[in-house]
């Protein structure tokens, strides 16, 4: 316990919230500090990118017909020019990792993002309210949630032609679902619970009580599913981009590269190689800290 | 003068799952006068929560009228209800579901300010420790969350809370209930002292009926959604009426040695019938010693009954004489 | 499976879009022991197997559009005349059912070039029971079958008005109810007038104008004679396809669609009557059903059950390795085609209508790096530079490079026009590597001159149905520049196959024509219709050099490069010829190395 000087005269004894506890627990997790570190250098790759073109002296979608390409067109591979080599139309793998990262990253937290707040909204919605707006969105989860959605986003994405925001739509779209029946499920417990009824006596309306007293409640399974879910965005990310369903040329992204890498790999086993590194070692950091951040919250661990 | 509070004939029904419904509230009439304690009695599952439900206007009553301060509540908007929420407050009985675990006690005490904007910021913040002090809590636990508090510390949080607004009507739903004998007492008295700071009506309710003794003026006995038997404190006590206000009464530890011996104990038979199809006549046939042809036909008026005043109300066709043995009457019926 | 005339998907790329992860090694196979010259006696027999991953698109000579289903023709359809399998002469037409090529000398074409007798060989047969003689009234039906409603062939625009009477002919064919009875009492009852049956192997071809091409057109598939049974079932129907007659040397014994193709040896076939096609194999088997890493593994493995590709490529990332190693087994053909190359839309309104002005397409093609995008798209070897209109195996072919990488008279250019700075919208296929390298390679190159690109990434399904092919997409400024490629219909004297749908002004616009960017020039619209009368093939050849000059110097596209096809064949496989009109070493001329003719 922490006092605190407060500007009022008496001294401000701090409470230890679940959360509180939780991430004490989590600070311990060997596991889950390291992945956190691998996350922090991904950022950092991802803030910094630019400082890897001005370090190599290679912009990201500058292609180096004749240091970067055989005359046949082959990738080059690593060498002290292009450390990590490069890509089928000669530019730097290192750079591009470096500016895939972002993309990677955006669209990680962006439609996660959505995701959990279009979920925690509807689910709460659904759970709370009762009656026929949780008949239709209980339908309507169990309709997304049945629905293929890679085919889906294919299609989709076809249709529209391949961007930035469609793909964080279609992601947050699909994936909404699975956060709303998670919070929905704690909401129906919940809204019985006595507190909901105090508030309501107390003269509060369903916004405030579904935001300021529910909220709060549903909050830790949707942070630990929430941390897990996002490296499943970002690999959905490069899987649409390996489709040829990402963003549009020339701007770089990891499943963008795996996919032109392909065609190489016996060939020029850099460019499949690094990407691929990328995309892994970041969804590994992403799920390993995430299952850190379920321990940490484990509700058994947390009717102290 | 108006009482308080009057509720004519309330009715609360629940539907339950497999299409039938619960009377958990089956025609209720009552009143509550300015500055008096109610005591409200019954076995669990009798139907007292819901009775004070419909009383806050928590729940909608199925039929009948609820009338606050002179005006038909029934039916009000949600509006007019904001309104009322600051006059009818409710202290509930479990101390540890009655406050939200992620929430912080200075914010949940401050709810009621945030909810009705009357003060944001610091001002509530000095509102807030003034109310813990109030009831007894260090104003510097302020940014605690209720799991670092005790059993009674809660209920004097619930209690805090409840006051904020200072309602004219604050109904305690079995607010010790919960807690251990020796806390009981300091709440009780908390809620004695604060009565007469702020000139406070209670509706409280329990199935303990030396605590209701203790704190009551008037106590109303409830049987399976209805009330059977109402009456001043000492009454009820010295002129029970009603064969299963006896009853209750007889579970009594006993607090005076010289009663002790003409006090009978009388173990109720059988199990409380189910509120769903609650017996026909008299709700209590089915379990009175004293049940005539009649009771289980007709359904007795809450009046009073021998020569009782208009104070004294009891629902049954037989009611006990002073002195009466009950007993004998189980002997008699079998 | 590559489409003839507009490319699908840039050829290289079709290919190389498989995600299936095999382990490969390019190690210690392609010994050089059989080789693909004739070397070593010729030995017959065996089975010649072809592994693919596509069908044929009709089992119907007069239908039939694509590479592989040519392939698939080749060993039992004839037709009067066809590409033989000799080193060097594979885009020279010879006679094949006709008993020669027609010429004035020898009277088979008339003195104004517009009347073609040609006869047939006497000896060819059908394999009916019993076996029955070629007639001219089978190629007469044959021809009329191309018209029908059914399935009509997709060629058709290159003929429709030079055979007298065809659109006439076609016209009222298609008001025919599409049954086989319908369908066969048309044929046999309305005459096609610009196609006689002289007498019983005599047929005679009365033109609308002079063609020197003609006899090359007649190489295709379409113009194969046609028995009368054939008329029992609607035309390209897989019943017609498991119920073909034969008059090559082959027998189609049963085809499952998208699974396999047998052939067997076809008795009535007689080697004396068929100069062409030596078939040494007793059987040919095609699964269609291997992957494309499979097919390279196996026939570079050169096991007896893998002996040549049917409807794929060789990988191109794999193909500079095949190349550097002097693989005696890989070939690279010649495909006649203009693919990709960058179309101008002529009528854009954007930036202020600045592509209608020559000066500026001529500025962006002085911009773009022609080397730059051949070099990503595989290098030279694989797709020799083309910087005028026809490749060079076409007859007019005249090396000519207007616009050589220049980027500072692409500057001036633009400056003169008063456009220094464009931003132009490029259309191409997201989905098709070629069509994404060459986009990004020419955003790279035009930012070098002030020119901004901006993709318009379209789904392969919607690139000509919703963009190119609409005329409105274009003059509404949808994309300014985009990528498409050109397959001749058929080989050698072929040039009209380009000019016609291609750079004809008006006629030429989509939906019917190709001219995507709605090149409009009168003047070169004169020249080549002075091309296409022109009455003898030197005349035509000087006259589309011209055209090919006029077109280059509108620059209504940008050239890059006519690529190669590559081809694998296995080891134990001799003789191996690759043909352009079948995009592959020709199934019929092969011979396997005894001891592997599994
Ligand atoms: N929301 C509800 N839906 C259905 N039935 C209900 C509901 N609330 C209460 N009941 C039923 O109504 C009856 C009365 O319940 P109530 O909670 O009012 O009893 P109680 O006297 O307060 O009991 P306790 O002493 O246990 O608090 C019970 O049979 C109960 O099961
Ligand atoms: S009415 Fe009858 S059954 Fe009811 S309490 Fe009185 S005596 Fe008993
Ligand atoms: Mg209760």
């Amino acid at each position: 316990m922490t006092a605190i000087m407060e500007v009022v005269e008496a001294p401000q004894i701090q409470g230890r919230s679940p959360f509180t506890l939780a991430m004490r627990r989590l600070r311990r997790d060997k596991v889950a500090m390291v992945s956190l570190a691998v996350i922090a250098l991904i950022v950092l790759m991802a803030v910094f990118a630019p400082v890897f073109a001005h370090l190599t002296g290679h912009p990201p979608n500058e292609q180096y017909r004749d240091t970067g390409l055989t005359p046949d067109g082959l990738p080059r591979g690593p060498d002290g020019t292009f450390w990590l080599g490069t890509d089928d139309l000669g530019r730097d793998v290192l750079v591009r990792i470096a500016y895939g990262a972002r993309v990677s990253l955006l669209v990680g937290v962006a439609a996660t993002a959505i995701t959990v707040a279009v979920g925690i909204v509807l689910g709460l919605a659904a759970g709370f309210l009762g009656g026929i707006v949780d008949t239709v969105l209980a339908r309507l989860i169990d309709v997304v949630l049945s629905v293929p959605f890679l085919l889906v986003a294919i299609a989709l994405v076809s249709v529209t032609g391949p961007s930035l925001t469609i793909t964080v739509l279609v992601i947050g779209f699909f994936s909404w679902a699975s956060v709303a029946r998670i919070v929905r499920g704690q909401v129906l417990s919940l809204r019985e619970r006595e507190f909901v009824e105090a508030a309501r006596s107390l003269g509060a309306g369903d916004t405030r009580i579904m935001f300021v007293d529910i909220l709060p409640n549903v909050l830790a399974p949707v942070i630990v599913y929430t941390t897990l879910l996002v490296p499943v965005v970002i690999v959905t990310q490069a899987t649409l981009s390996f489709l040829g369903l990402g963003l549009p040329p020339p701007t770089a992204d990891w499943g963008g590269m795996i996919n032109e890498a392909q065609a190489y790999y016996t060939t020029a086993w850099w460019f499949i190689l690094f990407p691929g590194l990328a995309l892994l070692i970041t969804t590994l950091a992403f799920n390993l800290f995430g299952d850190g951040v379920r321990d940490a919250f484990d509700p058994r661990a947390d009717r102290s | 003068m108006t009482p308080l509070l009057r509720i004519e004939d309330v009715h609360k029904e629940f539907p339950t799952q497999r299409r039938e419904v619960v009377h958990a509230v089956d025609g209720v009439s009552l009143e509550v006068r300015r500055g008096e304690t109610l005591g409200l009695v019954g076995e669990t599952g009798c139907g007292k929560s819901t009775l004070a439900r419909c009383i806050a206007r928590l729940y909608d009553v199925t039929s009948g009228s609820v009338w606050f301060d002179g005006h038909d509540i029934t039916s009000s908007s949600r509006r007019e209800l904001r309104a009322l929420r600051r006059s009818v407050q409710v202290i509930f009985q479990d101390p540890y579901g009655s406050l939200n675990p992620r929430r912080r006690v200075g914010s949940i005490i401050g709810d009621p300010f945030a909810i009705h904007g009357i003060a944001a910021g610091p001002e509530r913040k000095k509102k807030v420790q003034e109310l813990m002090e109030l009831v007894g809590l260090n104003p510097e636990h302020y940014n605690r969350f209720p799991a670092e508090f005790s059993g009674g510390q809660r209920q004097r949080i619930g209690v805090a809370r409840a006051l904020a607004l200072r309602p004219k009507l604050v109904i305690c739903d079995e607010p010790v209930s919960a807690l251990d004998v020796s806390i009981q007492a300091q709440i009780i008295n908390l809620l004695a002292d604060l009565q007469h700071e702020f000139d406070l009506t209670y509706v409280f309710i329990s199935h303990d009926l030396s605590v209701v003794r203790h704190v009551s003026d008037r106590i109303a006995v409830m049987y399976l959604g209805k009330i059977v038997e109402v009456a001043p404190t000492e009454e009820l006590f010295g002129q029970t009426r009603h064969p299963y206000t006896r009853a209750l009464l007889s579970a009594l530890p006993v607090a005076d040695p010289d009663t002790a011996d003409s006090r009978e104990q009388i173990i109720l038979a059988g199990d409380i019938p189910s509120a769903v199809g609650p017996p026909t006549g008299c709700r209590f046939h089915t379990r009175c010693p004293k049940a005539g042809a009649v009771c289980g036909s007709s359904e007795p008026p809450l009046e009073p009954v021998l020569d009782d005043g208009p104070e004294h109300r009891t629902a049954c066709f037989f009611p006990l004489t002073i002195g009466e043995n009950l007993s004998a009457a189980v002997l008699k019926a079998s | 499976m590559v489409k003839r005339r507009r490319f699908a998907i840039v050829t290289a790329a079709v290919a190389s879009l498989t995600l299936v992860a095999a382990c490969n090694n390019n190690s210690g196979s392609g010994t050089a022991s059989g080789g693909s010259g004739t070397t070593g006696t010729a030995v017959t027999g065996g089975t010649l197997n072809l592994l693919g991953s596509g069908d044929v698109d009709y089992m119907d000579p007069n239908i039939s559009y694509y590479s592989s289903g040519y392939l698939n023709l080749r060993m039992w359809s004839r037709q009067l005349f066809t590409y033989p399998a000799e080193q060097g002469q594979t885009t020279n037409p010879v006679a094949d059912l006709a008993t020669e090529l027609p010429t004035a000398a020898n009277g088979g074409i008339s003195a104004d070039g517009k009347t073609y007798k040609i006869k047939i060989r006497t000896g060819a047969k059908w394999n009916t029971s019993p076996a029955r003689q070629v007639t001219a009234a089978d190629l007469v039906r044959g021809v009329k079958r191309t018209a029908n409603p059914v399935q009509p062939f997709g060629g058709i625009p290159d003929f429709a008005s030079l055979i007298v009477g065809y659109q006439a002919f076609q016209n009222g064919f298609a008001k025919v109810a599409k049954t086989p009875q319908a369908i066969a009492d048309y044929i046999e009852k309305t005459p096609l007038p610009g196609v006689e049956a002289k007498d019983q192997t005599t047929v005679v071809f009365h033109l609308t104008h002079p063609a020197t091409y003609f006899v090359d057109m007649l190489t295709l598939p379409a113009f194969s004679p046609a028995p009368v049974e054939v008329l029992k079932y609607l035309p390209a129907s897989t019943e017609l396809g498991n119920h073909e007659i034969s008059d090559g040397p082959y027998q189609v014994d049963s085809w499952v669609p998208t699974k396999s193709i047998n052939y067997s040896r076809n008795p009535a076939w007689d080697p004396a009557t068929d100069p062409i096609r030596k078939a040494y194999v007793d059987k040919i088997v095609v699964n269609e059903t291997v992957s494309q890493e499979s097919i390279q593994q196996q026939l570079q493995t050169g096991t007896a059950s893998a002996d040549l590709e049917f409807d794929m490529s060789p990988a191109p990332s794999q193909l500079p390795a095949l190349i550097a190693k002097k693989d005696p087994n890989l070939n690279l053909g010649d495909t006649s085609s203009s693919n990709p190359y960058v179309v101008y839309n002529t009528v854009s309104p954007n930036n202020t209508k600045a592509l209608t002005d020559v000066r500026v397409r001529q500025a962006i093609s002085y911009a773009i790096n022609r080397d730059h995008i051949i070099q990503v798209l595989g290098g030279p070897t694989v797709n020799p530079p083309l910087s005028h209109v026809l490749p060079d195996a076409i007859t007019g072919s005249k090396q000519n490079d207007p616009y050589p990488y220049n980027p500072d008279k692409a500057k001036q250019l633009l400056a003169a026009a008063g456009h220094p700075h464009l931003t132009l919208k490029l259309l191409y296929r997201n989905s098709s590597e070629g069509g994404s390298k060459a986009f990004q390679t020419i955003q790279q190159d035009l930012a070098k001159v002030g020119i901004t690109v901006v993709g318009v990434p379209s789904p392969n399904a919607d690139f000509y149905v919703k963009y190119l092919q609409v005329p409105t997409v274009a003059q509404r400024g949808v994309w300014d520049l985009s990528l498409a490629g050109w397959a001749p219909d058929w080989y050698g004297n072929a040039a009209l196959s380009f000019f016609n749908p291609l750079y004809f002004g008006q006629p030429s616009f989509p939906p019917i024509g190709s001219n995507f960017g709605l090149y409009n020039n009168p003047a070169a619209t004169a020249l080549i219709k002075q091309a296409t009368d022109a009455p003898t093939t030197d005349a035509a050849a000087a006259l589309w050099a011209q055209a090919d000059a006029k077109v280059m110097a509108d620059a209504p596209f940008f050239p890059i490069t006519s690529p190669k096809n590559a081809n694998y064949h296995a080891a134990q496989v001799n003789n191996a010829v690759y043909i352009p009109a079948i995009q592959n070493f020709d199934p019929t001329n092969v011979w396997l190395a005894s001891g592997k003719q599994g």
